[in-house]
């Protein structure tokens, strides 16, 4: 192979990878958003809260990323199940713009929390039992970023089925349709909108832990992520989770290759192009609906 | 089976219901009729709790349900088909009735199934459509099944045959009327057909500007002068 076609080869598979990462972080947004209508403008705040739980956990008593996955995943649920409980229940039938304001005011609160507890420093998890890298076919992977996509298609994968295939899944997608006629079935809608909230806030843990391993780690961490977020949660069509998957991975690949084949510093622009085009040519998204 | 004592239900302050009282024994038919905007669906709304009472009690034998909250007066046995079907667009037939049956067993929900597809055997056919797909009498059937799939004591039924042509609204209330004698499902029907509700009901309200003006038997409102005046025609 022309070393060209290498890095173009191993271009194309590093926007996959980091792509499946995107769509677990899109489908957490867009599952809270199906359920109840409300964007969580936090999302990148939570992802750093995410980081940050798998940083510590690795610095003060030498937990492993792999492991301390599953407990920053529980973490991030309870987290989500009192956010709320102790705010989101309060602006349900209130205006949008209220709504708004509720999130984004918890954005700004926990960005500047972690500037206070954690100052501004750049943290980096050392070696892990994810560390290096293994070749294929003269394409060089990462092995956290492999795990990182393994462990992101897994968890999307679980929570597809859980949606798809159990009784509390179907409830929480009658809510996301109808929460009046969800309540006349005899299913709690309150407790499915914190089971939103928990799972949505889990996907972001999971996504956190495996992002951690490879990342910097700083209280503006969530604003490199969430764009990209927005972006794909958009293009899938708001609340659509095989929509927000799909989306996550076109956005992966569409990011490096545009870097690749045009300039880095243009990627960002061209997440934006993608976005644009959505609301000019197909507002609802791909997968979406009205 | 089901008292509604004086209650009045308000939107934005302004009373949609004024003192009403109304009672369905167990194994009837009690119809409530009135025009539009009289308050009909006001009235279903506020018994299953999606629009609670300002003033006035509700009780399902003795138990209270003006204070319960939706999902826990359709655990009591209370199904309400709401106006308009409201069923779940996005998912299939199946699913639909399902959802119906959110709170049975598997055992009792395919039981009930067996039932709803001898009473409707469209549905039967069509349960891997997609809810959103059907035709509108299809809809409506799916929306009456789905609440027969929860079991309920009653059956509360808001216009099940708004828009719908005569023969399917003849086979509605034939419907209604086979589940109240076969399954002993008390069922209380809100309507504008007044002339076949009052046929079917055992005994009936008659609801204008958020007032019951007049009740009795289904029998006796379909000889009622004013009745057949204001909603019959003659
Ligand atoms: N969500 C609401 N907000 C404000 N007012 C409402 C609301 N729903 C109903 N009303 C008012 O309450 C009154 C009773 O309405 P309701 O829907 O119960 O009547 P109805 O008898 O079911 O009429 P229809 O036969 O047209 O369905 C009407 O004056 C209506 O305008
Ligand atoms: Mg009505």
């Amino acid at each position: 192979m022309s070393p060209e076609l290498v890095l173009f080869l191993q271009t194309l598979v590093s926007g996959i990878l980091i792509g499946f990462v995107f769509s677990l972080l899109s489908v957490g947004l867009t599952l809270i958003f199906g359920v109840m209508d409300i964007v969580n403008f936090a999302h990148g705040e939570h992802l750093m809260l995410a980081m940050y739980a798998t940083f510590w956990m690795w610095t003060l008593w030498g937990i492993d990323p792999l492991f301390s996955l599953p407990v920053v995943a529980l973490l991030l649920f309870i987290l989500g199940v009192i956010t709320y409980r102790l705010l989101i229940r309060y602006v349900l039938d209130a205006p949008m713009l209220a709504q708004i304001f509720v999130t984004f005011g918890l954005m700004v609160f926990l960005r500047n929390l972690a500037q206070v507890l954690w100052s501004e420093d750049y943290r980096r998890i050392g070696d892990t039992l994810l560390s290096g890298r293994i070749e294929l076919f003269g394409i060089f992977i990462g092995r956290p970023q492999l795990f990182a996509s393994l462990g992101a298609v897994i968890t999307t994968g679980l929570l597809y089925f859980f949606l798809k295939r159990t009784r509390t899944g179907w409830a929480l997608e009658a809510t996301a349709e109808d929460k009046e006629v969800a309540g006349l079935m005899g299913i709690n809608t309150e407790r499915m909108f914190a089971l939103a909230w928990g799972l949505g806030l889990a996907s972001v843990g999971v996504a956190g832990a495996l992002l951690a391993t490879f990342n910097p780690i700083f209280p503006e961490v969530g604003t490199v992520f969430v764009l990209v977020t927005f972006v794909a949660v958009a293009l899938g069509g708001f609340g659509s989770v095989p929509g927000a998957f799909i989306a996550g991975i076109i956005i992966g690949i569409v990011q490096v290759l545009g870097g690749f084949l045009w300039e880095p510093r243009f990627k960002t622009v061209l997440i934006y192009a993608i976005y644009l085009g959505v609301v000019f040519i197909r507002p609802q998204g791909l997968l979406g609906r009205r | 089976m089901l008292r509604v004592q004086s209650i009045e239900v308000r939107y934005d302050e302004v009373p949609a219901l004024h003192d009403v009282s109304i009672d369905v024994r167990e194994g009837e038919i009690v119809a409530v009729i009135g025009s539009n905007g009289a308050g009909k669906t006001t009235l279903l709304r506020a018994i299953s709790g999606m629009r609670p009472p300002a003033r006035g009690e509700i009780f399902l034998d003795d138990t209270p349900l003006h204070t319960l909250k939706t999902h826990q007066i359709s655990a009591l046995g209370v199904a309400h088909v709401p106006e308009g079907r409201g069923i779940f667009a996005r998912q299939s037939v199946l699913r639909n009735l399902y959802l119906g049956a959110f709170l049975r067993s598997d055992r009792e929900r395919e039981e009930t199934l067996e039932r709803v597809f001898d009473l409707f055997p469209r549905l039967a056919e069509r349960r891997n459509q997609s809810a959103g797909t059907l035709s509108g009498g299809e809809q409506q059937m799916l929306a009456i099944a789905r609440g027969l799939m929860a079991r309920p004591r009653i059956l509360m039924l808001d216009e099940p045959s708004l828009g719908l042509m005569p023969k399917l609204v003849d086979l509605i209330f034939e419907l209604v009327q086979r589940i109240n004698q076969e399954d002993g499902i008390t069922i209380l029907l809100v309507e504008q057909n007044v002339r076949e509700s009052l046929e079917i009901a055992h005994r009936a309200y008659v609801l204008e500007t958020g007032r019951v003006v007049l009740s009795g038997s289904g029998e006796d409102l379909l000889h009622n002068e004013q009745v057949q005046r204001a909603y019959l025609g003659m």
